[in-house]
């Protein structure tokens, strides 16, 4: 117990030590005054030390008010605001902040004001892309067709009548069909006019239609009249042949693995509804410049802060 | 003109008015100044920026004591100068060899013989001395406090601390002082020594 009226003693005794200052120029209030009384009248050490700093006090009071040596006062010139260097820095410091500030605000502008969606009506880009896809591949196809066949010689034309296919290989097939269609074509035209072997009999004399040219011994023998008459009334079209359906001519294997993979387009109406793009790189870019802003704008305000501190100090 | 039209006219940029406020107070301000300082020219520094800072910032003036509010741009001016001081440090000795300067009140001879003058002069010197050797805080409170007859409430508006601060600074400068004076008690004079009573009670 007496240690600990000891302890509590001690404490009490500390608290009282540090008031005596207080309680000598009469800053305590009338409670802590009463309660360091009480302990002074309890405590000789308190009271001496009471007493010392009395004493310290009595002394440092005496010490007397000194004269100026100089006279300190102000002219306009000297009392003109001198630019120190804190007072240049805040200056452009403030400037800066107000600049990045004004700059900050336009990025976040245009990044809020600028439109995400596309208007109504306008195709997507997705959608152009696939029907641009099947006419490339087209193109590629055919241009991989001409260069691993090779050239298609003549085909005769006795075995065109005879209906024989010429022999082929596969990738030359859909070639030779598309010649064999010409071919066909052309004739048919030629079918439709009458073929002219030799001059009309009434106007011209048998001997005369054979005159040979330049002077030379007749190159060609005389027909009869009646023969040339009768054959130009006797000929006939050339039968046609039947039109050849050219077969689908199969793809070579790494192109029929594409055909596979990528199923053939089918061309789908246009979107009438706006359609939301992906986020454009440039947008990205923006973002990154409103981060480096902000941190500016922070370190900028920070700085002035201090900056001020100091001139105001 | 009183002090408040002084203060006034000064706002609106008469420098004769505060030349006036100037005469007024620059005896205290150098005072405060040397007592903080030690040396008389950067004590006549710090007044002398004090009074310039002043001059300018009395726009900033928002009424209350222009006492304490000039007190606080000379303590900080003060500073100032001492942080100056530690980063380009001077030798220790020359704290010590103080050169007291000269009074504001000459010698009284109706209040004080030459020799009890000469005595007060002394005992100023030791002071000085032993208020150097304290730290920049407990002596700018110790010399607001006991040499200025500053409020501990002044004292804290110059300082720009709590009134609780002011209390605990004092309390230790005080001890730090009382303890050097009395080891060198043998040089005061009988009158200012603490065994007399006659010290107690003057």
């Amino acid at each position: 117990m007496w240690k600990w009226l000891k302890r509590v003693f001690a404490s009490e005794h500390q608290w009282a030590a540090q008031q005596l200052s207080a309680y000598l120029d009469g800053e305590l209030s009338p409670p802590h005054r009463a309660h360091i009384e009480a302990h002074l009248k309890e405590c000789q050490t308190c009271a001496e030390e009471l007493r010392t700093l009395h004493w310290t006090v009595n002394l440092t009071a005496q010490m007397p008010m000194l004269k100026a040596p100089r006279s300190f006062l102000v002219t306009e010139a000297i009392a003109q605001p001198r630019r120190t260097p804190f007072s240049v820095a805040y200056v452009y410091l403030r400037s800066a902040t107000v600049a990045v500030a004004a700059l900050l605000l336009v990025v976040l502008a245009s990044d809020f004001l600028l439109p995400y969606t596309l208007p109504p009506g306008m195709p997507t880009p997705q959608i152009a892309m696939r029907k641009a896809v099947p006419v490339v591949e087209e193109v590629q196809v055919e241009e991989e067709v001409e260069k691993l066949a090779p050239p298609m010689p003549p085909v005769p034309r006795e075995a065109q009548a005879a209906g024989k296919r010429p022999v082929a290989t596969p990738t030359r097939e859909e070639e030779a069909a598309k010649k064999i269609e010409a071919a066909q074509v052309s004739e048919e035209k030629m079918a439709q006019e009458p073929m002219i072997l030799v001059a009309p009999p009434a106007e011209q004399s048998p001997d005369r239609a054979l005159a040979p040219r330049g002077g030379g011994a007749a190159t060609e023998q005389e027909i009869p009249a009646e023969k040339r008459v009768v054959a130009s009334a006797v000929v006939t079209p050339t039968p046609t042949l039947p039109p050849v359906v050219p077969t689908p001519t199969p793809l070579p294997p790494h192109r029929a693995v594409e055909a596979e993979v990528a199923p053939s387009p089918q061309p789908t109406p246009l979107l009438t509804e706006p359609a939301v793009l992906p986020s454009p790189p440039w947008r990205s870019a923006l973002r990154l410049t409103e981060m480096g802003l902000g941190l500016l704008m922070i370190l900028l305000v920070g700085s002035t802060l201090i900056i001020r501190a100091h001139r105001s100090a | 003109m009183d002090e408040k039209a002084l203060i006034a006219a000064a706002r609106q940029g008469d420098t004769t008015a505060f030349n006036h406020l100037v005469l007024q107070y620059q005896d205290m301000a150098y005072t405060v100044a040397y007592r903080i300082m030690s040396d008389p020219h950067a004590a006549a520094d710090a007044t002398q920026e004090a009074f310039i800072s002043a001059y300018q910032g009395l726009p900033r003036f928002r009424g209350g004591s222009f006492k304490a509010w000039l007190m606080r741009i000379v303590t900080n001016a003060c500073y100032d100068e001492l942080r100056r001081r530690k980063r380009h440090p001077q030798s220790s000795l020359d704290a010590l060899h103080v050169e007291e300067p000269m009074p504001a009140s000459p010698l009284n001879p109706s209040v004080e013989s030459p020799e009890e003058y000469a005595e007060r002069q002394e005992l100023s010197r030791l002071l000085q001395v032993g208020i150097a050797l304290l730290p920049d805080d407990q002596r700018v409170v110790l010399v607001l406090s006991d040499v200025q007859g500053f409020s501990y409430q002044e004292i804290a508006e110059a300082m720009g601390v709590p009134r609780g601060t002011v209390k605990s600074r004092l309390h230790r400068a005080r001890a730090r002082l009382r303890d050097y004076l009395q080891d060198r008690e043998e040089l005061l004079r009988a009158r200012y020594r603490l065994a007399s009573r006659a010290s107690m009670q003057g």
